[in-house]
């Protein structure tokens, strides 16, 4: 059952998906029973399904049999979700942030907000709201939060990325700043997110390798040149992403590029 | 049906599904970034200027707040934006669509030939459009030169209308083929900008 995403998903997402896309209306109980063969608590999955808790890698590996898939992609999706638990639990002491850490769904609002950029012509022309709203709709993992949508527009338009009129919107900037507290942690799990992924892919799915690019660029630079090196970078990225940016279609990836320079 | 109007049925079908084609392939696609900062832009650049109220060069070109002294090639030199402190009022006539109202600006201190022109817009991000401007010559030949943009307006705007002027400085001749409007100042191939305060512009009910 090899599946593409559209949202970045959890290990909670797949073990979700798993009883609910098999067609046979399986409850919680009667999933860990009949298909797990008992080999999980039936309360234990109903935490595992809303990310409460980790499954063990002995229940992941039962997973990909049930799904036929192979077991290596599903476990990196665990690694990941367990780095970014850790990484976010550590990012809120960071930041003073004494709100509850949901792991991967801490990085929602960042990868709405980024879906619903992409989703806008780079030449400024106007497309219909309702196409929009459904490209970020695509980026709501949980399909029940129709709210999420029009948070991420309302949220665009009052920064003064987007301008809407009689139906239709385009994009009037292409660059997100995280202000408030909540989007600059969404972000740090977004940028940790892409960067574990990126990291697994690359030395544990060897199939995977080749459509990630993973680089370590050094030099010794003057300090005072810092800002110019920054400014060029940035400006050769973004004409990169605008000479090859595409329609959304069944040949895309969203392909997102995290670009790191720190001095050491 | 005649012939006649087969083939012109025929033809429209053709042409229907030819513009269909195209706008399947037509559009570009979208990108974009996100960060904890914003990324030097030329809108950030003028949005520096008008709250610093300082020059800073961005990509080969210097923008200045109106008042600043220039810096680079134009230094010392200094264009000055008349100040308001109540929103420029558009003059037109009732039933046209567009007015004008003048926004008038000094230069001093430029020291080789130089070129103005002037260009208005509704947000540091642009886009911006080229406004008339006419130069009022002093009788003694000394002194600022005084210039007065034709910020135009629409008649029809309900509410004050916000504003931005930019005077563009180009050392000798400005290109021939500038564009009437463009979407980053930039894009007018200029040397050295300043730019007004963030203003507004009403029309008289």
């Amino acid at each position: 059952m090899q599946r593409r995403s559209n949202a970045p998903k959890g290990i909670k997402d797949l073990f979700y998906e798993t009883r609910v896309l098999s067609g046979r209306e399986f409850t919680v109980t009667r999933f860990a029973k009949e298909v797990l063969s008992g080999a999980v608590d039936p309360v234990m999955l109903g935490y595992i399904e809303k990310g409460k808790r980790f499954p063990n890698e002995a229940l992941v590996r039962r997973l990909a049999t049930i799904r036929e898939e192979p077991v290596a992609p599903l476990l990196a999706v665990l690694y990941r979700d367990r780095m970014l638990y850790a990484f976010g639990r550590e990012l809120r002491r960071a930041l003073h942030d004494p709100a509850a850490v949901e792991g991967i769904a801490d990085a929602d609002l960042a990868v709405q907000v980024s879906r619903a950029i992409a989703a806008l012509p780079d030449d400024g022309e106007w497309i219909t709201t309702a196409k929009w709203r459904a490209q970020i709709g695509v980026a709501v993992r949980d399909k029940s939060k129709g709210s999420d949508v029009g948070r991420v527009a309302d949220l665009l338009k009052e920064r003064g990325l987007v301008e809407q009129a009689k139906g239709k919107v385009r994009r009037v900037s292409r660059h997100f700043v995280a202000t408030t507290l909540e989007e600059r942690r969404a972000l740090a799990m977004e940028f940790t997110a892409i960067y574990t992924k990126a990291l697994l892919d690359k030395i544990t799915l060897p199939e995977r390798a080749a459509e990630t690019h993973l680089r370590n660029h050094y030099l010794h630079i003057e300090r005072e040149k810092l800002p110019e090196f920054y400014q060029r970078l940035e400006k050769a990225a973004r004409s990169l992403a605008e000479e090859f940016a595409a329609d959304a279609g069944a040949s895309t990836e969203f392909l997102n590029v995290l670009i790191v320079g720190t001095p050491v | 049906m005649t012939t006649e109007l087969r083939r012109l049925r025929t033809g429209l079908m053709t042409a229907s599904l030819l513009a269909a084609i195209v706008a399947g392939l037509a559009g570009c696609g979208g990108s974009g970034s996100s960060g904890f900062d914003a990324v030097a832009s030329e809108a950030t650049t003028v949005q520096h200027v008008i709250d610093a109220g300082d020059c800073t060069d961005f990509e080969g070109q210097t923008f200045c707040a109106s008042g600043a002294e220039a810096t680079g090639t134009f230094e010392g030199a200094l264009v000055k934006i008349q100040p308001l402190e109540e929103p420029l009022v558009c003059e037109g006539v009732p039933i046209s669509e567009k007015c004008t109202a003048p926004l008038a600006f000094t230069t001093e201190g430029f020291s080789r030939p130089t070129s103005l022109l002037a260009a208005v817009s509704e947000t540091e991000a642009g886009p911006w459009k080229l406004a008339a401007v006419e130069v009022e010559e002093h009788a003694d030949g000394v002194g600022p030169q005084t210039v007065s943009i034709a910020v135009p307006g629409r008649t029809d705007a309900s509410e004050p209308t916000p504003l931005i002027a930019a005077v563009l400085v180009y050392e000798g001749t400005p290109p021939d083929d500038l564009p009437a409007s463009a979407a980053r100042l930039s894009d007018f191939g200029v040397d050295l900008v300043y730019v007004s305060q963030r203003l507004e512009i009403v029309v008289p009910r």
